[in-house]
């Protein structure tokens, strides 16, 4: 009953919250202005339609929901409990007979249904825009394959929405857990990628010099691609630090997984293969969310 | 009377080590039902920190405390479905109209549909915001929303109304305004219990009184028990005369049966007595040829109470 009064209101507020509005217009356009540069290049340039023309449209797709969903997870965790501090109403709100674990429990499935809701109305919004501006036919294959990276964009925004609501519980300012939140999205998003790189060139040095002489060449090759595989590995290791990362293998993964082939062959390779990033995008978002939980059911009002 | 609030020896320590401290200091404090009991002190007194923990919003480091029956720490629920509450540095969604910030609240307290309209409505009327019930909060005046969050302690019905620093930043209108809500709720039979250190303002609607300072409650009862503390019952008089007064007839004034205290400041003569002496004291200055401009005799008010308790002064 009473989680129910909290969870309504919280998803009335946030989905007619101008910030998430402003954010899922920028997405809609921004992706429809990119599907727009396709159907200039292949329509008047000339340049053949690609057969894989829908693994271009849902590997964008998973590029631009990689940056959208942890936007949309920010924006609407790093006030939610900071902003109630601030504008007196956490106090309005607890001196009524309700206690701070439906308080909050209320507002995490508000959230939970805001985000599930603005991510697969703006993903339809946009893949329906490219599907009629391209002129193509989605497979049922297709479709489960957009189901599925709309199912993992949501489990990201999450992830970021907890991370920002332990911000949010923690710090009793919005503004210092919205820089907190934005430094870590920057961390994952950018320096993470960019760091990487340094890093598994500083561990396993510059790439072997191959002298192509006769009888060599396979030899080289072999040199390479061990470099290869070390670097690789290191980099890895150093991105499996962010959750875009995450998102991105397994995302990327199901958008581009071979057409034609059965689903359950597609979910079982995916899983096979991205189990730990499934698992470490989760186990994030109900951490973070447990500890917000426990520091906010502990914490008191002086 | 029935005892509505009381508690035992309770305390609040935040912090630990260099940084410990007792925001309340083993406080029994004692609330009669019908009543409208002041808690009166400095800011930091521990009152805040005392209201508090009557309503679950703090737990208490240790001691007891019961309200309407109900133990504060285990049945808090229960205390706030019969207590309102008007906390300390409250405020509203600001988006949202004065109706329907009360709606949620009303939610909250398990009222829905046709009986939360019509309680909205009456509260709404009670504190005179029934034009501005579909307005939103954000371009209320600081008096409104204060009206506002008397409305929300008040959707319950509830038997005891805590108010926190209601008068805080309040023009004098709006203060006026107040005291009337005050004595109308109490008229209805309410338990009204104020946080304040703002004496003058609201001082005078109390029956009772509960002086903290530093944590500690240093003094509680009601308002005639406690002038009988100060003073004995002592009543104050103050005599304007219209020219000036030598101390041989001070010292006359000094000697008149029941007086305890005579002193002049400028043209007035302070007069601090154990019974009635007024007719006494006139006769005396007419027939020494005394021209009087003004005489007020009055009880000790709020503030003197405080003050001598305290020994500070109160804003």
């Amino acid at each position: 009953m009473r989680i129910s009064a909290v969870f309504e209101k919280e998803f009335r507020d946030l989905v007619s919250s101008k910030r998430l509005i402003v954010i899922l217009v920028a997405f809609v356009l921004s992706y429809v202005i990119a599907i727009g540069g396709y159907v200039v290049m292949f329509s008047e340039v000339g340049a053949p339609m690609p057969k894989n023309i829908i693994g271009m449209v849902l590997g964008s797709l998973v590029g631009y929901l990689s940056l959208v969903a942890s936007v949309i997870g920010i924006a609407l965790g790093f006030d939610a409990v900071s902003g109630e501090h601030e504008k007196g109403t956490l106090r309005m709100v607890l001196a009524q007979p309700i206690f701070r674990d439906e308080f909050i429990v209320g507002k995490f499935l508000a959230a939970v249904a805001a985000i599930s809701l603005a991510v697969s109305v703006a993903t339809a919004a946009s893949v329906s825009s490219a599907v009629v501006m391209l002129g193509i036919t989605l497979s049922e294959q297709d479709v489960v394959k957009v189901a599925l990276v709309v199912a993992l964009s949501i489990l990201l925004a999450l992830a970021y929405y907890s991370l920002s609501v332990l911000c949010s519980t923690v710090f009793k300012k919005s503004s210092t857990s919205a820089l907190i939140s934005i430094a870590l999205l920057i961390v994952f998003f950018i320096v993470l990628p960019v760091l990487s790189t340094v890093i598994a060139r500083a561990v396993v040095g510059p790439p072997p010099k191959i002298r192509f002489r006769p009888g060599m060449v396979r030899q080289d090759l072999a040199k390479l691609r061990e470099y290869r595989a070390k670097f690789s590995s290191v980099r890895e290791a150093v991105l499996s630090l962010s959750l875009n990362h995450h998102f991105n293998r397994l995302a990327g993964f199901i958008a581009g997984y071979r057409r034609a082939a059965p689903v359950d062959m597609m979910l079982a390779d995916a899983l096979a293969r991205n189990a730990t990033s499934l698992v470490i995008l989760a186990v994030v978002t109900l951490v973070a969310l447990a500890a917000s939980f426990i520091i906010f059911t502990r914490s008191e009002l002086k | 009377m029935e005892e509505v609030i009381v508690t035992e020896e309770l305390t609040k320590v935040y912090g630990r080590g260099a940084s410990r401290v007792v925001a309340v200091d083993r406080a029994n404090l004692v609330v009669r039902r019908g009543s409208v009991h002041g808690i009166v002190g400095p800011n930091g007194a521990g009152k805040t920190t005392l209201i508090s923990m009557l309503v679950g919003l703090t737990v208490p480091t240790s001691g007891t405390g019961r309200v309407l029956g109900h133990d504060i720490v285990r049945e808090s629920r229960e205390i706030r479905e019969r207590v309102g509450l008007l906390p300390e540095g409250y405020g509203f969604y600001d988006d949202m109209t004065a109706r329907e910030n009360l709606a949620y609240i009303a939610k909250l307290n398990g009222l829905e549909g046709g009986e939360a309209s019509e309680r909205i409505r009456e509260v709404l009327e009670v504190v005179g915001l029934s034009d501005a019930a579909d307005k939103k909060v954000k371009g209320f005046s600081r008096g409104m929303k204060q009206r506002l969050g008397i409305a929300q302690a008040l959707l319950k019905d509830p038997e005891i109304l805590i108010l926190d620093e209601p008068t805080m930043g309040l023009d004098p209108g709006a203060v006026r305004e107040f005291r009337g809500l005050v004595r109308e709720l109490v008229r209805e039979g309410k338990t009204i219990v104020m946080c304040t250190h703002l004496l003058r303002e609201i001082g005078e609607l109390f029956t009772d009184a509960t002086v903290m300072v530093g944590g500690r409650i240093v003094a509680q009862g009601a308002l005639s028990e406690l002038r009988d503390r100060v003073l004995g019952g002592a009543l104050t008089y103050a005599v304007e005369v219209k020219s000036s007064v030598d101390e041989g007839l001070l010292d006359e004034l000094r000697e008149l049966e029941g007086v305890v205290e005579v002193r002049a400041e400028g043209s007035v003569i302070r007069v601090v007595a154990s019974s009635g002496v007024g007719e006494a004291l006139l006769r005396r200055l007419l027939d020494a040829g005394v021209g009087i401009r003004r005489y007020a005799e009055r009880e000790l008010s709020i503030e003197e109470i405080y003050e001598h308790f305290s020994g500070g002064g109160a804003e």
